[in-house]
């Protein structure tokens, strides 16, 4: 007999209840109920127990984390360990502690540019540096761009306490098809899941449309003789020498990631770990990936292929990292590298190496929907809408009740990949969005952008085409000797030409008008997929309020605002760094699931109370890990819930180890989400998140008082402006964004220009808040 | 009056999201696996007169039968008849055009007490009674055998459900609970389209209608001025389906295309006289064959509604398999015949606009219902699943392999929520190496998938095509692997099925199904040697047959 599980949930000083679980060869399980009591909080953790154990049996605890601070208890393999001290020793060795930091760096890579925020701590003063980056050598655009901020505001490396950085080089690794050479031991009959997917084909009526090419070719998926069932059961033993002969097979062809992804391992992910081991020593150094530690969820092909990223991007982001971490210490920084992730949190560069790499596939725009969040709660706003409109894309992404919303299913260049992730819409829609009329006589704008060269008419740099910013310039909104803060100068003429020849005429219309639709039809893509966050999701526009980022993020953003119904647009005071800035507000953040796939009768509060304790030891494991003191976690615990026999689950908080009130509030949530809840239908809880957070005190930014409400001083001239499509004008006047201060009252129409945008209000008032963003009512 | 062409472009955003809006609401709501998991279902707005306006993308087949659906439906029920809150639901394939498992479900939106449009959603659920589970048995020659009829009536009315309708097609279900759970979700589906619509006239007006028009019109624009690259002429083609379930007796599919003005116009005459065995369409069906294959090939980025229609003449003479009579029997259009269909209007295509199509395909969506008492619940389950095959190729590109082609594009059940859910254990599921039809550009492979069945007595059915006639080539190109089913009881040898049967196994047998491979294009010898070279690295194509097909010799 041997013992399977044990867990309990314990509460300081407590006594819980729990069970622990005995499998005997050829008999059922069996479980035997325990009562654990725990002396104190900081005390020795010594378990009693209460019933009668059969004597040979080790008894493990999965729930300790919480008796002392760094230490924790798990149970492998029906082993008690006890791991007290590495994590404090962890701690003391890894650079900062959340506690005492002096300067601060936010680091966000994007295509064209590497943005640099730097934060003073003892000022609260912020300064920052535009670097190019440089595609395939990322850390050397990051150190020029970090030696920039240093110099520009004379800190020295060892004063910088926090580095933090979003990238992209998992993003473009996958986007360029540029990862690492990865096999794949699978189970035998099952080579082809991640090549038939969900066997659909991604458009319906184009005969050319291709699922995308799977990160494995077919000769690196190999077959080995394995079979474990929908319980855990296992209908056939692992054959080992399969596994053997599968590793030099891909040993040979070279591989540098393997893929170790068996059916049902969410349910027992024995085998895949007992394949692991056999791999580890054919291939010592080879990077691996279980899908049973990547992702336990049940559908293989979501696992699958979520383990295949993870393996795909694993290693050339670890040597990034390492490239990174050799040049910041080469310079003497003051901190790791700490890696933002997709979900919106950091996490020590070593833990981007391993099963938690594909949790960087959209680290880039995280920091954006973070400094929305970080904005908002500044400037009082928990339910914000934050679109970030720049050259060639629209991104659209939604803070609700201070929270981000976060989506599980995910796709980057037609691989799916099941990991929580900032739920950001993303269009084909910009500033360099070219016009145009199809066959059918209808104006369309986008998806294909002018790019930056040639770029719109306007930049005279020989493009022709009308686009979004040419019709902006065509109808006055924008100045053309201070775009860009004056570095280029627009050509107002070209971009009339280009609207005239292209859309007018072809539409019988006055250029007026025709610049206007090109607006116009560029909001309604836009407007798309703003309900898409909103009303799709079950949420009312109404209840959030419009922040605009990117260069042509505030052009667009009243107009948005009153089409979409959102009551407030607030104008951050650096609209085109918002990602950088975001990466300094960000918490050390790890997510965990377990699948549970059960009804929910049939769970009771000390299985979920044990459900979650491993879960969390599970957090606390990393945690010591990265050298993250274990008090300092908090948790959150959401269940995954459906009515049995229902295909999509509704993601619930869990407040308390009790199954009855999540569903209740499964069946509000139900009811808010869809209209109905079947009362009284049986539901089964699908799996258990755990969120784990290490908080990071924010950076502070001081308010400043509220002034004289005349900002005349900061008026620097006048503009005619186009304000129907007759060709009526009206002149607005014409403020510089660094000259308004708080308290400042603006009486629409006018435009604000500042060196990264330029913000048009029509009829609308704005102020100036205390912490210098543009507040204006729709 | 003109409309302003921004606000058309407005709109059919606006529009096509409501009806993704409203698929997305149905997917996550519904029960069964083939509706939440498959997505067997589509979407749409109509005008008050039942015109499709929008559809969002999910079943090709339906976008052809939505737009007679709701026409025929209204000829039953005139929309004055109708007041808000009202719902009709309907499954008679001599109305929806497709078979009973398709179940319709229709919203009348109201604003200010005046009808504004129609939303509608059409799912295919897993059980509507008749012989066998899944409702879609060989061996049955008229509808009644098929299952329960359901003519249009009120699901909902005035805002209350109408229990007793419910009660009605629950009684007739093998698997009751699903159903209503299922026809439930439609009409939250419903709903929240209809909320949409209301939503959209607050904001544009009482000129709506006159939208609704405009982009029909629109669609029917971009159609015409594609036509024009169709050289004139009159194309001809011939396709067989193997079969109706009482014979193997080849059964003809005859059409003709020819561009007349700024028209296209398709003749089915010549085409065999409705059957015995239920491979019969009611018109629509055919109808939606001939939208699909038109769209796909002359305007595939246009919007999907009425417009497609009104550029099209189609010829269907009545009684014959692609306009049948009332009693016949159609449970298999869908899954075999207009596949067929599909393939025979290619055929003809190609023949205009080569460049424009593939060669033949898989040639059904190899349909596997099974069925029977869990034995470990005790409960009647019902597994419906269609599987994807090998496309044919283009002359430009290889057919995809192991994919949903033309008609369908339904997902597959996921092993592991299959195991889970149904009394089956899967063997294996993979690419089926060496099915392609070879060619410069070669045909897709077909998928393999392997079923142990875990219950005491569990009924089997499947429709497939091309068994002994594989999906052809052009051009030279090879016709593409032939689709195979077999069932091996425990201890006994394994028995090769017809390739449409319905048959009751014992537990613990192994049922094999291999779907066909798409038809090449070009002589094989013309292809690629890396193309080949890679190919065979990756076993999908065998050294023996690289060397005997493509000539290409030796170790890669």
């Amino acid at each position: 007999m041997r013992l399977s599980e044990a867990g309990l949930h314990v509460e300081p000083g407590s006594r819980a209840a729990g069970f622990l679980t005995f499998e005997a060869v050829a008999h059922a399980p069996v479980r035997i109920p325990v009562v654990v009591e725990l002396r104190t909080l900081t005390g020795e953790a010594r378990p009693g127990i209460s019933s009668p154990l059969p004597s040979a049996v080790v008894l493990s605890v999965a729930a300790t984390a919480m008796l002392r601070p760094g230490g924790y208890a798990c149970l492998v393999g029906g082993t008690h360990v006890m791991n007290a001290a590495p994590a404090e020793r962890a701690a003391r060795r890894a650079g900062p502690r959340p506690s005492a930091p002096r300067y601060r760096l936010g680091i966000d890579v994007g295509g064209t540019f590497t943005d640099v925020v730097l934060f003073a701590e003892e000022t609260g003063r912020l300064a920052y540096a535009k670097v190019p980056s440089v595609p395939g050598r990322q850390h050397e655009g990051v150190l020029a761009g970090v030696a920039r901020a240093l110099a520009i505001s004379g800190a020295r490396a060892p004063e910088v306490v926090l580095f933090t950085h979003g990238t992209t080089v998992a993003t473009n690794a996958l986007l360029e098809r540029k990862g690492a050479r990865v096999g794949m031991i699978t189970t035998r009959g099952f080579r082809d899941v991640l090549a038939i997917g969900r066997q659909t084909r991604p458009k319906l009526y184009d005969f050319r449309a291709r699922r995308g090419t799977p990160l494995i070719s077919r000769d690196l998926r190999i077959e080995v003789a394995e079979r474990i069932l929908p319980r855990g059961e296992i209908a056939e033993p692992l054959a080992v020498e399969d596994v053997r002969a599968a590793a030099r097979r891909l040993r040979q062809a070279g591989v540098d990631s393997i893929v170790i992804g068996f059916l049902h391992s969410y349910a027992n992910p024995e085998h895949e770990r007992a394949a692991a081991a056999v791999v580890a020593e054919e291939s010592p150094g080879v990077s691996v990936s279980l899908s049973s530690a990547v992702l336990p969820e049940y559908r293989e092909y979501e696992r699958f292929s979520t383990t295949a990223v993870n393996a795909y991007v694993e290693p050339v982001l670890r040597h990034y990292i390492a490239a990174l971490e050799h040049e910041c210490e080469a310079i003497g920084l003051g901190s790791g590298v700490y890696v933002m992730q997709s979900n919106g949190g950091l996490m020590p560069a070593a833990s981007a190496r391993g099963d938690r790499a594909v949790h960087t596939a959209l680290s880039g725009p995280a920091g954006g929907v973070l400094a929305a969040q970080f904005i908002g709660g500044l400037a009082g706003f928990t339910n914000v809408m934050a679109i970030d409109m720049g050259g060639t894309s629209f991104d659209v992404s939604l803070v609700r009740n201070g929270e981000v919303g976060v989506a599980l299913d995910n796709e980057i260049a037609g691989c799916p990949i099941r990991a929580p992730m900032f739920d950001i819409v993303t269009l084909g829609a910009g500033g360099g969005s070219v016009a145009w009329i199809d066959d059918g006589g209808v104006l369309r704008v986008g998806p294909r952008s002018a790019g930056a060269r040639p770029g719109p008419a306007c930049y005279g740099r020989g493009g022709t085409e009308a686009t979004v910013t040419d019709a902006h310039l065509a109808l006055g909104r924008l100045d053309p000797r201070r775009f860009l803060g004056g570095e280029m100068v627009l050509d107002e003429d070209a971009a009339r030409r280009a609207i005239e020849e292209q859309v007018a005429r072809p539409l019988g219309v006055r250029v007026e008008a025709a610049a206007f639709g090109v607006l116009e039809v560029a909001n309604a893509a836009m407007l798309r997929g703003m309900r898409v966050m909103t009303v799709e999701r079950g949420y009312d526009p109404r209840d959030f309020v419009l922040m605009a980022f990117g260069g042509a993020g505030p052009l667009h953003a009243l107009d948005l605002a009153r089409a979409a119904g959102l009551p407030r647009v607030v104008f951050p005071v650096a609209p085109g760094l918002a990602c950088a800035l975001g990466l300094l507000t960000a918490d050390i953040r790890h997510d965990f699931v377990a699948s549970v796939l059960r009804p929910t009768a049939d769970i009771d509060a000390a299985e979920l109370a044990i459900q979650f304790a491993r879960l969390e030891s599970r957090a606390v494991e990393r945690a010591a890990a990265e050298g993250v003191p274990a008090p300092s976690l908090v948790y959150r615990r959401q269940a995954d819930v459906r009515y049995s026999g229902q295909g999509a689950e509704l993601t619930v908080p869990v407040e308390q180890f009790d199954p009855a009130p999540i569903t209740q509030i499964f069946e509000d949530a139900h009811r808010r989400t869809f209209g109905y809840a079947h009362e009284g239908r049986p539901t089964e809880i699908v799996s258990l998140r755990l969120t784990s957070v290490a908080p990071m005190t924010r950076p502070a930014f001081a308010a400043q008082p509220i002034g004289d409400a005349d900002p005349s001083m900061a008026l620097i001239g006048e503009r005619r402006v186009i304000t129907d499509r007759d060709g009526a004008t009206a002149v607005y006047p014409v403020y510089a964004r660094d000259r308004l201060a708080p308290g400042h009252r603006i009486p629409g129409p006018a435009i604000v220009v500042q060196l990264d945008s330029t913000i048009v209000l029509d009829g609308q008032d704005a102020i100036v808040d205390p912490y210098g963003n543009i507040i204006a009512v729709v | 009056m003109s409309l302003d062409p921004i606000r058309l472009e407005v709109l059919r955003n606006a529009l096509q999201s409501c009806a993704e809006e409203m698929g997305a609401a149905l997917a996550r709501t519904a029960y069964t696996v083939n509706i939440r998991d498959r997505r067997d279902f589509s979407c749409g707005v109509y005008t008050t007169d039942g015109a499709l306006v929008a559809q969002a993308e999910h079943i090709p087949l339906h976008l052809g039968l939505m737009p007679s659906v709701v026409k025929a439906l209204l000829r039953t029920i005139p929309i004055e008849r109708l007041q808000p809150g009202d719902a009709l639901v309907t499954n008679d394939p001599f109305v929806t055009g497709t078979h009973l498992m398709d179940i319709c479900v229709i919203t009348p939106v109201f604003a200010g007490g005046r009808p504004i449009g129609i939303v509608a959603s059409m799912a295919h659920h897993a059980d509507v009674g008749g012989f066998a589970p899944g409702s879609a048995a060989l061996g049955v020659s008229e509808i009644h055998q098929e299952g329960f009829r359901m003519p249009p009536v009120r699901l909902q009315d005035r805002g209350s459900l109408n229990r007793d309708v419910l009660e009605i097609f629950a009684a007739n279900s093998r698997t009751p609970d699903d159903l209503t759970g299922d026809l439930l979700a439609q009409l939250s589906s419903n709903h929240v389209g209809s909320r949409r619509l209301v939503e959209l006239l607050e904001r544009y007006g009482g000129d709506l209608p006159q939208y609704f028009e405009g982009l029909i019109e629109y669609a029917a624009r971009r159609l015409r001025a594609a036509l024009e690259t169709m050289p004139a002429g009159r194309f001809a083609f011939e396709e067989v389906i193997e079969g109706d379930g009482f014979s193997e007796d080849a059964i003809p599919i005859r059409v003709a295309v020819s561009r007349r003005g700024d028209r296209l116009h398709v003749d089915f005459t010549g085409t065999s006289p409705q059957v015995r065995g239920p491979l019969n369409a009611a018109k629509p069906g055919a109808l939606a064959c001939v939208y699909f294959v038109v769209k796909a090939v002359f305007d595939p980025d246009g919007p999907s509604n009425e417009g497609i229609a009104r550029v099209v003449d189609v010829e269907a003479p009545e009684g014959t398999l692609v306009n049948a009579r009332y009693p016949a029997a159609v449970a298999l259009f869908n899954s075999v015949s207009s596949q067929k269909v599909t393939d025979a209007l290619l055929g003809a295509f190609l023949q205009a606009v080569p460049h424009r199509v593939t060669a033949a395909s898989t040639g059904s969506m190899n349909a596997l219902f099974v069925g029977g008492v869990d034995t470990r619940t005790r409960r009647p389950y019902t597994y419906v699943e269609t599987y994807g095959g090998g496309q044919g190729a283009l002359h430009d590109c290889d057919g995809a392999d192991g994919t949903h082609v033309n008609m369908t594009n339904t997902r597959n059940t996921p092993v592991e929520a299959l195991e889970i859910a149904y009394p089956l254990r899967v063997r294996e599921y993979g690419l089926v190496p060496d099915s392609d039809g070879a060619g410069r550009r070669r045909g897709g492979v077909g998928l393999r998938r392997v079923l142990e069945t875990l219950s005491d007595e569990t009924t089997v059915t499947i429709h497939t095509d091309r068994r002994e006639r594989g999906a052809w080539g052009v051009d030279g190109g090879e016709a593409g692997g032939c689709s195979r089913c077999t069932m091996q009881p425990p201890g006994g040898a394994s028995v090769l099925l017809p390739p449409k049967a319905t048959v009751r196994v014992p537990r613990g047998t192994i049922v094999r199904l291999e779907t066909a491979g798409g038809g090449g294009w070009g002589p094989p010898r013309e292809r690629d040697r890396d193309a080949v070279a890679r190919d065979v690295r990756d076993l999908l194509v065998s050294a023996e047959r690289a060397h005997r097909v493509y000539g290409v010799r030796g170790d890669p």
